[in-house]
């Protein structure tokens, strides 16, 4: 899959996780966007820092609202109330809808990995829309300075302590906080003249190989479009409403022709046509 | 803070309207005699989204009552969430069908209420439905507006006899709505049966079946449609296929490589 056709696949997907509150529709986004990682990981990217982040989070979700909400019809248990708001009845509606958010967070992940997981950082903000170009650069660039102020701020902190140095009162703390400073300010000064060696912001840039838009691309990036768009219009002319489980707890409606643009966005995920290399 | 707003509107909402008479609302029920029991009597005036009204005469015999107590001596259906300064109430007569954990957000319609004195026009109220007190001859009005607000139902004084009781049977209500949870608005007035004198101190004014004695929030039987008793609808059948396929797929390709080595 190329990395334009990603990119338009993970924007539409999560458009559809967002424009809706019904558990059905988030979970066939999330299952098509497993089955998209699986087929198309490199084999030395690893899926389960991606799962455990997704599973603390949903889990996260769950705990919050059942300690949280204490409406609904049908009561599980009762916490005792020693903490102001987090006693109180613990129902199986706070339960569903904590179901309900978390697989919101885990579909949003799931909808964007693709980005982070299947193409290097340069590949994506090659792609960006020219007018974002350079913004994505200097994101890009910012984004990636942080590891290394962490990074600069273990090896001073590691110096200085085998200098002696102990933390003693907040003055103490100046004796790390400088070098790391002055390391960070080197590492800009670096990053941009290295930018500027590499013609950054002279205008066009050639590439060694120019992503282009295959049909299989062109199909992908117009199914997840129009997946989008249809669940934006049911939105907007209200046949897709929000789904809430209080006060007594439903099944959420289904309308299969909802399932149906869901679907739009399976075409990466699919065997067929060997969209590792054409898309 | 949007929240909080949106409780205090629930209150603050404005409108005056019309005089206490029978109200000619398009849509509203027109008042029959309720004969509540009790020395004293308040009306319930709920205004659904579609525009059909639902009145209620409320009897009771201390000074005054809350308007929790109005809610729940009429017996309509009607849901609410506790916040540390009070109940937000969520849902009226099943409208909304349902609502997210805190009643409702900042963008989604909710139900204000409103409050008369004696006769006099509709005013908003400083206090939650749960603080609000009504006394003999008040009113307690709600009505379902968007999140933009909206205007006060009709007023509707619902214990005033403006009608002989003109059935000896009991009086039926109306069926349950369809899958938007709102109730049609009743096309002529019902008949203001005369409840039997060991009848409950209620009496709403449209209420077309035995009118359940008052039973705190329990109302008539919630709309069909949609419950985990339903039945699965053909939209999750293929959710369920769909769904199945997926993980089947998604297995199938998490497996079948070690199935190679």
């Amino acid at each position: 899959m190329r990395p334009r056709a990603a990119l338009a696949w993970s924007a539409s997907a999560l458009v559809v996780v967002l424009a809706t509150g019904n558990p059905v529709y988030r979970v066939l986004v999330a299952l098509i966007a497993l089955n998209l990682l699986v087929r198309h990981r490199p084999a030395d990217r690893r899926l389960r820092p991606l799962l455990l982040a997704g599973g603390i989070a949903g889990f996260s979700a769950v705990i919050l609202n059942l300690a949280l909400s204490h409406s609904g019809g049908h009561l599980l248990a009762t916490l005792p109330q020693p903490v102001p708001g987090i006693g109180g009845a613990v129902t199986l509606e706070s339960l569903a809808y904590g179901l309900v958010a978390g697989s919101g967070l885990v579909a949003a992940l799931l909808a964007v990995a693709p980005i982070s997981l299947l193409y290097e950082p340069a590949d994506v903000v090659a792609e960006l829309p020219r007018p974002l170009e350079r913004t994505g650069v200097a994101a890009a660039a910012s984004l990636n300075l942080v590891p290394a102020l962490a990074r600069a701020y273990t090896s001073v902190r590691e110096a200085q302590v085998m200098r002696g140095w102990r933390p003693r009162g907040p003055r103490s703390w100046a004796d790390l906080l400088v070098p790391v400073a002055l390391t960070a300010v080197e590492d800009s000064v670096q990053l941009a003249e290295a930018m500027e060696a590499r013609a950054f912001g002279a205008g066009t840039r050639s590439r060694l190989r120019p992503d282009r838009w295959t049909p299989a691309a062109v199909l992908i990036a117009v199914a997840a479009v129009v997946a989008a768009a249809v669940f934006l219009g049911a939105r907007f002319f209200g046949l897709e409403a929000d789904w809430y489980p209080y006060p007594e707890l439903t099944l959420p409606p289904v309308t299969p022709a909802l399932i149906v643009a869901s679907l739009l966005l399976a075409f990466p995920a699919l065997p067929w046509p060997s969209p590792r290399s054409t898309a | 803070m949007i929240r909080a707003a949106r409780l205090a509107a629930l209150g603050i909402a404005a409108a005056a309207a019309g005089g206490l008479a029978l109200a000619a609302s398009g849509g509203a029920a027109r008042p029959v005699c309720a004969q509540a029991a009790g020395a004293h009597h308040a009306s319930l005036v709920v205004e659904h989204s579609s525009g059909a009204v639902l009145t209620f005469c409320v009897g009771f015999d201390t000074a005054t009552i809350t308007g929790e107590q109005v809610m729940d001596l009429s017996g309509v259906e009607w849901q609410s969430v506790q916040y540390s300064f009070g109940k937000a109430v969520c849902q009226i007569d099943y409208e909304p069908r349902t609502y997210p954990p805190g009643c409702f957000t900042s963008s989604s319609p909710y139900w204000a209420m409103f409050v008369s004195r004696q006769g006099h026009g509709w005013g908003t109220s400083n206090l939650g439905v749960s603080a609000q007190t009504f006394a003999d001859g008040d009113a307690l009005g709600w009505h379902f507006v968007p999140s933009t607000g909206g205007a006060a139902p009709p007023l509707i004084n619902a214990c005033q006899a403006v009608a002989p009781p003109a059935a000896t049977t009991p009086p039926s209500r109306p069926a349950p709505p369809a899958a938007t949870g709102v109730p049609p608005a009743p096309e002529s007035p019902a008949p203001a049966a005369t409840p039997p004198e060991e009848s409950p101190t209620i009496s709403p004014t449209i209420s077309p079946t035995p009118i359940p004695p008052a039973s705190g929030r329990a109302g008539r039987p919630p709309p069909a449609g949609g419950g985990a008793g339903a039945g699965l609808s053909p939209g999750w059948v293929v959710a369920a296929l769909t769904i199945g396929a997926l993980a089947g797929w998604l297995l199938l390709q998490a497996v079948a490589p070690h199935i190679r080595r």
